[in-house]
């Protein structure tokens, strides 16, 4: 029984090891997903680079590709850039002092560069922590007041 | 001999900022391509984009979707269409400003991690490649497990970031390096970012890169 049990436990600790290893081989599998997801935009800007065509003139040759792919008709700073907004994981700094306090605040400092959009990024988790605190403080004293009141 | 290793660490400290300041312009052709899934709605920008680190400016050409001029210094983006000024509009924090910096002040294949308090915990070697594992600063554990790099031929060529639940938030993969001067350039960078509900795909090339 000793033994089965070893069995099981060596067996069980190789199967862990091995789920959380990461070799080059999974790696380039994750990069060929993004590459999949892609496929018709690579195959849209082989078409515009070869024949020189304008969104417009895209459309009208290859209507069905455009569709398929809901190409937008004009170029947007928000998905060129919204990636970089600058908070930590995308998380606006007020969530982040309002969930973590103080911490949270320190997070969006120390994880962002140096500029106006940190100092309003940590002002807004200044407020989350303000607000998360005066929102404990409510509910503390409204179960105190009721504890109290319950008791005379 | 104190004199003589503080020479040496002088020396160095100096050498390493030359180096870091050798190079100031990056100028490429460039293609943007972005798929986000639940709108499944898709982004192709094509055009010529000009870095100068020393001004933290940069300026895209569009030609495709449309041509524009995108003036981008100091968080403000001026977008222009033939000399006319046609929009402004304060930006956040912008990442391909990290991008290009990062290429121009090449310094280590580890993301600057390393730099900002990461500790490799693990390493897997197998033919020239690197796996490294590495765990964040204490700052960072609140969101963040781990973060995994894959090095081959001394160049960076992937990075998986982890939040605490061990989930992918996002994987960038660096592809077709190309010295060019001395600088290695990856041609191409496509990555994932993985939020609650969206899936963004992006993938950036570049063609025609001068540095200076």
């Amino acid at each position: 029984m000793k033994r089965f049990f070893l069995l099981a436990f060596v067996l069980g600790a190789c199967l862990s090891l091995s789920a959380t290893t990461t070799n080059p081989g999974k790696l380039t599998a994750k990069k060929e997903v993004i590459e999949q997801q892609l496929s018709d935009l690579n195959q849209i800007e082989k078409i515009i680079k070869e024949e020189g065509l304008t969104y417009d003139q895209l459309v009208a040759k290859y209507p069905n590709l455009v569709e398929k792919t809901q190409l937008s008709a004009s170029a947007s700073e928000d998905g060129m850039f919204e990636n970089a907004s600058g908070t930590p994981l995308g998380v606006p700094g007020f969530w982040w002092g309002f969930c973590l306090g103080w911490v949270g605040m320190l997070i969006v400092y120390l994880t962002m560069d140096e500029g106006s959009s940190r100092k309003k990024q940590v002002m807004n988790a200044l407020w989350g922590c303000v607000i998360a605190y005066a929102l404990f403080f409510i509910v503390y004293v409204g179960i105190v007041g009721a504890s109290l009141a319950s008791l005379y | 001999m104190t004199r003589t290793i503080s020479f040496f660490i002088l020396t160095c400290c100096f050498l390493t900022t030359l180096h870091a300041q050798k190079y100031h312009l990056f100028q490429a052709g460039f293609s943007i391509k972005e798929k986000r899934t639940g709108t499944e709605k898709s982004t192709l920008m094509m055009g010529k984009v000009s870095y100068d680190n020393h001004l933290n400016k940069a300026e895209y050409f569009l030609s495709f979707p449309q041509k524009e001029r995108w003036v981008i210094q100091d968080s403000t983006l001026h977008k222009y269409v033939g000399d006319s000024l046609v929009n402004t509009k304060v930006l956040g924090q912008v990442n391909d400003f990290i991008m290009f910096k990062n290429i121009l002040e090449y310094k280590d294949n580890d993301f600057g991690l390393s730099s900002a308090g990461f500790v490799i915990t693990s390493v897997q070697e197998s033919d020239e490649e690197l796996i490294m594992e590495w765990e964040p600063p204490s700052t960072f554990k609140t969101f963040l497990k781990k973060v995994i790099t894959h090095v081959k031929d001394n160049l960076l060529m992937g990075i998986v970031f982890y939040d605490v639940e061990e989930k992918e938030i996002n994987k960038t993969f660096y592809e077709n390096y190309q010295i060019i001067k001395d600088l290695p350039v990856p041609m191409k960078i496509v990555s994932q970012y993985s939020g609650n509900e969206q899936q963004l795909y992006k993938s950036i090339t570049f063609d025609n890169v001068v540095v200076e």
